[in-house]
This record gives structure tokens, C-alpha cells and sequence, in this order.
């Protein structure tokens, strides 16, 4: 094998430390609970793994192989190949935690300097190097809000994903804290100012959780007021996306205590859902009860520039049972791919990467206004480039039928917001073409037609049970 | 300094992104279809606080990063044994398996017809980690060793719920356990009970006075331990804590020592995580990612997160359709990029070269536990073999020499070494925790403890004041936390 060293001296190692086999070095493992790898294939070379691989990854439907309109907060965007090159620095990848600093400078500046963007996006002071991914963070936020302020009940938008309930109501087992729903204007999309009062008075409430843009892609006008609608000293966390950052006003400005995102839709790859980077970060008097990992800045004993993990006094490492969460590996690794590719557009770039995400989905939406049938956007709230389309066939099924006209015609709807109907979740990117648009409307064309006399999922008694996008 | 180490690492004073100049004027973002207009934006919600991040040329963007990386050390830089992280050397193929077109542009919303292939190699993984681990079924949802602790207590409290039993709302771990299985339990929202080791195990008086059919909900263990020791009374301890009614968990961080040797499943384990990062080989990356996926016993097999990847009539599906599920644990599918890479892990090497692979790894342990336990010492069953790693004490030198374990760790950076863990586990004074894996040759091996034995007899100041060839010299960690300048708005 190429990679186990030794096998080549193993004689000379076990004379070395007086053992006459390597077995030897098992004797302390009871036969009685001796287990082979019998089920498992017999080992073959490199280049018939790449073969075997791709063989079955053939069978995939990729952005590449398909004009894809799918969102839900994650995105068919470039990355560019400078990102790819400077993730792929093996000094980088290769790395553990930088536990030793003194030799981890680079990841370390690295992670600051993301930390640094993602405060410049968001407002927040503090920024922790990485949660999992959106949806993790988001629970996070759950528990560090009840740390802030006791109470019973986390309000949350009905307008976020079935996924995000699901996860949050796990990352308050244990807890006292419950969810409970801010409903949606069925007109825009939005919750309003008058059901987020309504909420907070309602209950013994310890957050209050705002998505701008929320699962309808729609931006919540009610942000600037939220503050005061949730009442001063209930933690307000707020969720974004990053790159519509680059043209909305930070949430710190509307007096957010946390703030949570999905990291995917800068510098990182679709890779059917993970790894990525999910966003947190808080202000300044709340960072001793974050979860995460922090760096900062400090001197080394010359005086110089260094960097360091800090204020780890909060982690599982040091706490043990009393951290502020269990969190230890994360995705530093993906949030290096977010910082290089933030640095290789700069501010304009990333504004205008917005921009162009903004203009495509209005083309997008101007072109679906042509097919009967469709209403696009379904809801009047303004949109960043995620939209609801309405339809009159079942979803799921049309969209397994565009398929074959190389379209994923987006995400379907029903099963987490049955009130919406058959509808479908439509995104679009950079990377989407006016060829593309076409084809979604040409296919759309044809297949709508021969669906509509399809029996609705709720009438074919498809379960209306939430978790599945 | 006479001859000493050869190590040098890359030393610039690389400025900060935000003190870059600017050097460009744009940058690809591609063709608009058409005119961007600011009214799309309501004016309250539009951004007026300016964005602090300079417009900088790709060349000076690259540069940047390059000369950060050259300041970083890796394992393809040099012998990184710190423990409890098996940091090996993870076969390149990984990476380009994982940078396929046919993965990496695959958006996790796509239906299953659009999925087939990637459904298939978790279904596959889902089945041989079931079989390496012998439990029942598999998710490959949590993102990471913790998360898979945590869903692991989630799948616990669920169980003990189904049969009444919600009044058990303790879960016991050994005083030498990862940080992780305490704070994951408590996540959980269970009462953690520790129980003192007794010669670098489990006292079976202490778990039996702790456990109860009123009180635990489960006992947490990592076997073998965190001193790199395999408890023999495993399958006692199993039947302490199911006498009980309670469960068994296995923390899967040192499955590197037991591939082809031994089980979870056949030791009496109920649930299991595995750290796909470690042993089956996704390079660490900073700090991540990782993945943790969670095998169970049949009992606890309805309460596994949804969805599972099935097979029904020859196409793979995501099976939601599981009533009894904790529900969700992690967006979408779970890191789908560390899946595809121990798919091929486990391909390239096969049950044999796996079984190679754990045996080198305990053989290497072994070798720098005996080359070095005359100087840094134990009195942990000093002559017992060690499986993935050894925990040596630096509490003799720290009172003849007046050096500490924190300090060795620093000046063995000098040598191009990353040092090992220290401090941990906490049952060991002084503890250095190393485990060298089975991608280190002798020759590395041998450079390791060549230079932890010179640390030893080096002038004590010339360690404590290490590290001397770094990028940088000794970093202020206090000062950090004193004065937390977090972004570069706080400078």
C-alpha cells in the first residue's frame, strides 16, 4: 500500500520495541470481540476508483448538464479559479485547528480576514470562523438568544424553510424554548409589523428571528422596524444572505443582536449540499456567549503582528459540559473560499455580482409572465433573485417532466406550505443565460399543458409532512 | 544556538486585505440580461454604510494567499501527531474525485432523477460504514464528529421517550473523555455525570455505582481511550450500563486503531459516530469541514434523522417517510464532499489495505511510545501495547529542568514538527498526547522523537522562549483575550 509507511520495516519496528508480531500489538483485544472487514470490496487501484466514480456520478444531472433555477439558499454560482487555487494550497487544506499559532499565521490572518468581510457585511463585531452551514447557525442562534434572555418561545417566520423548523426545534430539545410562527401576508409574502407585535406579545418570548430574503426569496420591508416591534431586550437575530449584503444596509443598523447566513453563494461549490460555511456573528457585549471559534488580533513577543484562536474560554475544549456549544471541527475551510473570493471581487465586484443576480432574476420572471398559467411572482414583496411561481399542475411532478428538457424548473413548495399550493421556488444566478430562460419557458410551455388535468399532491394524498424541500 | 534544527518557516509581514491598494477596476461578475435599476431595491432597506474592502488585482489577491499558506503548516508540510486528530496523510485522489464537475456542480435540491449517481455512493457508504462499524443502519447526516455525538443524545432521548422512560436525564462519561462528548450531552439537555478512571480505564466499581435504572439515559465512551489504551473489560461495562436499560455510545475518533480488528457493534456499542475527516481520510482544512455520520442498532434505527437514502425497485431514494425521526440535525443531505472522498477511501484500500493501514498506524504508536517513555514517562501500564497514540507526562522534566509540556510543544515547532496535543487528556499532568498514524515513515518517526529527546536536554531557556523559526515568535494569548480586536474595524 502506498500510503501505510512502515509496512516495509515492520520487522526491524517490532524488533526495535522487543513485540514478535504485529498481532502482538492486538493481544489485549478479546477474541470474543474480534470483528474482521469481510463485507467490505477487496481494494483497487487509482485510476479504476476514478473510473468506478465517475461512472456512477454519470448518472447525475448537473448545473453543467441542465439550466438549473434552483435556490433555497443554495446557488449555481462561478468560482472562479483563483479560489480553487488558493483553497488548494495544501498548507491550507492540509491543516489542523491552529491550535499553535506561531505556525498557523496564514490560516489564522485568513480567517480574520473573513471574519473582517463578514462583519463589513453584516455590521455584526463579532463573527465566529465558521457554523455548518445556514440552518445549524440558525439554531445556534436559538440557544445563544436564551442564554441572553430567559423566556420560553423563539418566534420565527412562517416564511422559512420546513429544513430550518425541523433543526431548530432539535437545537432546543433539552431547552424550555419552543418555536411559534409569525404568519406571512399572503399578498406580499412579508410578515408585517402589526404579526410580529402580535407574536412577541403573546408569549414569554427569549428571540425573535427575521430572514430577509426569506423562503419566497422575498426581503422583509419590516427590518427597519423590527427592533422595536420585538421590544428592546429581546436578542432580534437576523438572517441574510451574503452576497445581497453587498446592496442591502447591514443588519446591525436595525439594531440586530445576531445575525446568521448561509455562506454557499460566495467562493463555494453546490457539492450536493456540503460542505459550506454557515454565518455568525454577534455585537460586541454578547461574543462571551457565542458559539464557535474566534481570532484575534494580538503581538507576538517582538512585538509583531500574530494571530491567534481567542477567547476560547467558551469552547468544548476548555468547558466541557458548561461551553457555549459542542462545536469543534467546523468549515474553516469554506470560509477561507468565501474570504478569497470576497477579496478577488472587492466591494464593486461584489455589488455588481448583486446587481447581476438582481437583473437576471427580473429577466427570468419578465419571460415566465409569458407562460398561461403561471403567476410569477407570486407575492408583491420586492426580491433579491429567488421568486414564487405558481402553477396550475402539481409541482413535483412538472418539475420531473422538465427534466427531460434539460430544465430544473425550481423547488417545489407544497409539502412545507401547502397554503401556497403548487408552486415552485425559482433562483436565478450569474450563471444564468438567456438561452436558459428560454428553455425553462419553452419547457414550462409544453409540459403545463399536459399536467394540468394531473390530480394536486394533497388530492393524491401525498402527506403535506414538513422537513422535505 | 549551535547546528540545531533545519526548519525555517516563510516569515512576511503580508498586510491585512483591507490595507491592500487598490490596483483594478473590475472584476468578473458576469453579463447582466439586463439593466440593473436601484428601484428593485426599497430605498430603506438599501445599503448607505459604505463597504470596507479594497478593489485588488487577482495577481496581488493570489499573492496575498500564497504568501498566508507559506506561513502555514500542514501535514504535507511535515509529521503533525497530535492526537486524537489522526492527521494522516489523505491520498491526493480525494481531492480530485471531489473537484469532479459531476459532484461538485450536483445542487442538493435536484430531484432524485437528477441524483441517481450521488444517491448511490451514499447508499453504498451508508452500507459499509454500517458493516465496518456492525450496526444496523447508518445516517450520514451530522456535519462533524460533535454533531454526530449530539445526534446521537437526540436519538437517546427519543428512545428512552418511546418506552416512558423521559425520567432518565443522565449520561456518564469517563473523566478522560473528549470535551465534545460532555458539552454534546449537555446540548442534548442531559445532566452529565463523570466518572473518575482507574489506571487509564473504566473503574467498574464507579460505573456501577453510577448508573441507574432511574437516573441514565447512556454511558459515553471512546474505546480504545484517549491514552491510546483498549479497555478489555469492554464487554462488562456493556452489560453494566444495559442492565441498567441504558445505552452504549461509541465516540468513532479513534476508529483509526481498530479498523479490521475489533467493532462498536460486536463490543456491545448501540450507537456510534464516525469522523470521516480522520480515518476515512477528508484532509482537515484548517479546522474543517468534516463529517459525523451516526450508526445505530436496530432498536434505534426509527429515530435516525430523515432523510435516508433507500433503494426501492432499483432507484435510490431520500426516505422521509420515517414517523419516529428526530427530524433534522444539519441542511440538506450532510457534508456530501467528505461522502464522496471515503467512498473512495475505502475503495482505493479495501478491507485489506484498511486492516494494513490500522495496523502501521499501531505499529508507528507503538514505536515512539518505546523510544521515547524513558524521558517522557508514564506510570499508565507503562509496558501494555498502545493502540492509535500514546500520552506521555513531561512532569518529570517540568521539575528537573523547570520545562513544561506547553513549552516542549513551541520548541518542537522549530524542528519542523507540529507539536502534539497537550494537556489532554486531563487525567495526565504535563500530558504530551501523540499519535504519529500510519503515513509517517520510520525516518519521520525517528525525527520526531529524535528532536522531543533533544528538547530534553536543550538550556531551558532557549525552550522556553521557543519557537525560534516560525513565521512568528511567541504569540500573546493573553492580550488577545484581554483586548479582543475580533475584525479590522476594532485595529
Amino acid at each position: 500500500m502506498p500510503f501505510a509507511a512502515n509496512a516495509a520495516h515492520t520487522a526491524e519496528i517490532l524488533k526495535a520495541i522487543g513485540r514478535s508480531s504485529v498481532e502482538e500489538l492486538f493481544s489485549d483485544i478479546p477474541v470474543s470481540v474480534r470483528a474482521t472487514l469481510d463485507a467490505l470490496p477487496e481494494g483497487i487501484g487509482e485510476g479504476e476508483v476514478l473510473e468506478e466514480v465517475a461512472a456512477i456520478l454519470a448518472r447525475n444531472v448537473t448545473a453543467d448538464d441542465a439550466a438549473c433555477f434552483l435556490g433555497q439558499g443554495f446557488y449555481n454560482r462561478y468560482q472562479p479559479s483563483a479560489v480553487r487555487a488558493i483553497v488548494g494550497r495544501s498548507e491550507f487544506y492540509t491543516a489542523y485547528t491552529p491550535y499553535q499559532a506561531e505556525v498557523s499565521q496564514g490560516m489564522l490572518q485568513a480567517l480574520f480576514e473573513y471574519e473582517s468581510i463578514v462583519g463589513e457585511l453584516t455590521g455584526m463585531d463579532a463573527v465566529n470562523t465558521s457554523m455548518y452551514d445556514g440552518p445549524t447557525a440558525l439554531g445556534e442562534s436559538a440557544r445563544m438568544a436564551m442564554r441572553m434572555k430567559g423566556g420560553d418561545t423563539f418566534l420565527i417566520p412562517r416564511a422559512i424553510s420546513a429544513e430550518k423548523k425541523s433543526i431548530l426545534r432539535n437545537y432546543l430539545v433539552g431547552t424550555p424554548g419552543r418555536l411559534a410562527e409569525v404568519p406571512f401576508d399572503p399578498k406580499t409574502g412579508q410578515i408585517t409589523r402589526a404579526a410580529l407585535e402580535a407574536a412577541a406579545a403573546g408569549h414569554r418570548v427569549f428571540g425573535a428571528y427575521v430572514e430577509s430574503p426569506n423562503a419566497f426569496g422575498v426581503l422583509e420591508d419590516v427590518l427597519p422596524e423590527a427592533r422595536e416591534a420585538v421590544g428592546e431586550g429581546t436578542p432580534l437575530v437576523v438572517g441574510v444572505d451574503p452576497l445581497a449584503q453587498a446592496v442591502l444596509e447591514p443588519p446591525a443598523s436595525w439594531g440586530a443582536d445576531i445575525v446568521v447566513g448561509e455562506g454557499q453563494g460566495i467562493g463555494i461549490p453546490l457539492q450536493f449540499g456540503g460542505p459550506t460555511t454557515g454565518i455568525f456573528g454577534c455585537r460586541r457585549e454578547h461574543v462571551r456567549k457565542m458559539p464557535g471559534r474566534l481570532i484575534g488580533m494580538t503581538k507576538d513577543r517582538d512585538g509583531r503582528r500574530a494571530f491567534c484562536m481567542t477567547l476560547i474560554t467558551r469552547e468544548q475544549h476548555i468547558r466541557r459540559q458548561k461551553a457555549t456549544s459542542n462545536i469543534c471541527t467546523n468549515e474553516s475551510l469554506l470560509s477561507l473560499a468565501f474570504a478569497a473570493h470576497a477579496a478577488l471581487l472587492g466591494r464593486s465586484g461584489l455589488r455588481r455580482l448583486a446587481e447581476t443576480n438582481m437583473a437576471n432574476a427580473r429577466a427570468m420572471v419578465e419571460a415566465l409572465r409569458g407562460v398561461a398559467g403561471v403567476r410569477v411572482p407570486l407575492f408583491s414583496g420586492p426580491y433579491f433573485n429567488e421568486v414564487v411561481a405558481k402553477l396550475p399542475c402539481p409541482a413535483a411532478p412538472l418539475v420531473d417532466a422538465c427534466l427531460e428538457d434539460g430544465v430544473v424548473a425550481g423547488h417545489p413548495l407544497a409539502r412545507a406550505f401547502p397554503e401556497v399550493g403548487e408552486a415552485v421556488a425559482l433562483a436565478a444566478t450569474e450563471l444564468t443565460t438567456a438561452a436558459g430562460v428560454e428553455r425553462l419557458v419553452r419547457s414550462l410551455k409544453v409540459r403545463i399543458p399536459l399536467a394540468a388535468h394531473a390530480p394536486t399532491a394533497a388530492a393524491a394524498g401525498v402527506p403535506a409532512k414538513g422537513g422535505a424541500p | 544556538m549551535t547546528a540545531g534544527p533545519a526548519f525555517r518557516q516563510a516569515s512576511y509581514d503580508e498586510p491585512l486585505l483591507n490595507e491592500l491598494e487598490e490596483s483594478r477596476s473590475d472584476a468578473w461578475t458576469g453579463r447582466p440580461l439586463k439593466e440593473f435599476k436601484p428601484a428593485w431595491i426599497p430605498a430603506a432597506l438599501a445599503r448607505t454604510t459604505p463597504l470596507t474592502l479594497p478593489d485588488v488585482s487577482e495577481p496581488r489577491v493570489v499573492r496575498h494567499f500564497t504568501r498566508l499558506a507559506q506561513m502555514n503548516f500542514g501535514i504535507d508540510s511535515g509529521p503533525y501527531p497530535l492526537g486524537s486528530c489522526t492527521m494522516k496523510y489523505n491520498p491526493k485522489l480525494n481531492e480530485d474525485v471531489a473537484a469532479m464537475p459531476k459532484f461538485a456542480r450536483l445542487h442538493p435540491g435536484a430531484p432524485a432523477a437528477a441524483s441517481q449517481g450521488m444517491l448511490e455512493v451514499m447508499h453504498r457508504l451508508q452500507e459499509w460504514l454500517g458493516a465496518i462499524s456492525g450496526m444496523h443502519e447508518v445516517t450520514l447526516q451530522p456535519a462533524a464528529g460533535a454533531q454526530g455525538e449530539w445526534t446521537s443524545m437526540l436519538i437517546t432521548r427519543a428512545y428512552h421517550a418511546s418506552r416512558g422512560e423521559a425520567h432518565r436525564t443522565e449520561v456518564v462519561v469517563p473523566d478522560s473523555a473528549h470535551g465534545t462528548n460532555p458539552a454534546s450531552a449537555a446540548m442534548a439537555g442531559f445532566d452529565v455525570v463523570e466518572i473518575k478512571s482507574k489506571d487509564g480505564g473504566v473503574d467498574l466499581d464507579a460505573l456501577r455505582a453510577a448508573v441507574s435504572r432511574e437516573r441514565t439515559a447512556a454511558f459515553m465512551i471512546t474505546n480504545p481511550s484517549t491514552l491510546g489504551l483498549f479497555e478489555r473489560k469492554i464487554e462488562e461495562i456493556a452489560r453494566i450500563v444495559h442492565d441498567a436499560g441504558a445505552l452504549l455510545y461509541y465516540d468513532g475518533a479513534n476508529f483509526n486503531a481498530i479498523l479490521g480488528k475489533t467493532n462498536p457493534g460486536k463490543m456491545g456499542f448501540d450507537m456510534v459516530h464516525f469522523n470521516l475527516h480522520k480515518t476515512f481520510s477528508t484532509p482537515h482544512g484548517g479546522g474543517g469541514p468534516g463529517a459525523g455520520p451516526v450508526g445505530v442498532v436496530k432498536e434505534l434505527a426509527p429515530f435516525l434523522p430523515v432523510p435516508i437514502v433507500a433503494k426501492r425497485d432499483g432507484r435510490f431514494v431520500l426516505d422521509h417517510d420515517r414517523p419516529q425521526s428526530i427530524g433534522r440535525v444539519k441542511g440538506w443531505w450532510g457534508n456530501a464532499g467528505m461522502f464522496v472522498r471515503a467512498y473512495a477511501y475505502i475503495r482505493l484500500f479495501g478491507r485489506d489495505g484498511l486492516t494494513e493501514n490500522t495496523e502501521v498506524a499501531v505499529l508507528n504508536a507503538n514505536y515512539v511510545h518505546h523510544r521515547l517513555k524513558g524521558v517522557y514517562t508514564t506510570d499508565i501500564q507503562p509496558d501494555v501495547p498502545r493502540k492509535h497514540e500514546t500520552v506521555l507526562s513531561a512532569a518529570k522534566l517540568r521539575d528537573e529542568r523547570g520545562i513544561r509540556a506547553a513549552d516542549i510543544a513551541k520548541r518542537l515547532l522549530d524542528y519542523g514538527v507540529h507539536a502534539p496535543t497537550v494537556y489532554f487528556p486531563l487525567i495526565v499532568e504535563e500530558a504530551l498526547m501523540i499519535e504519529p498514524t500510519e503515513t509517517e515513515t520510520r525516518e519521520a518517526l525517528d525525527a520526531v522523537c529524535d528532536a522531543l529527546l533533544a528538547i530534553a536536554k536543550e538550556e531551558p531557556e532557549l525552550v522556553k522562549s521557543a519557537p525560534h523559526n516560525a513565521a512568528v515568535s511567541r504569540v500573546d494569548e493573553v492580550e488577545a483575550a484581554r483586548r479582543p480586536v475580533l475584525t479590522w474595524r476594532d485595529m
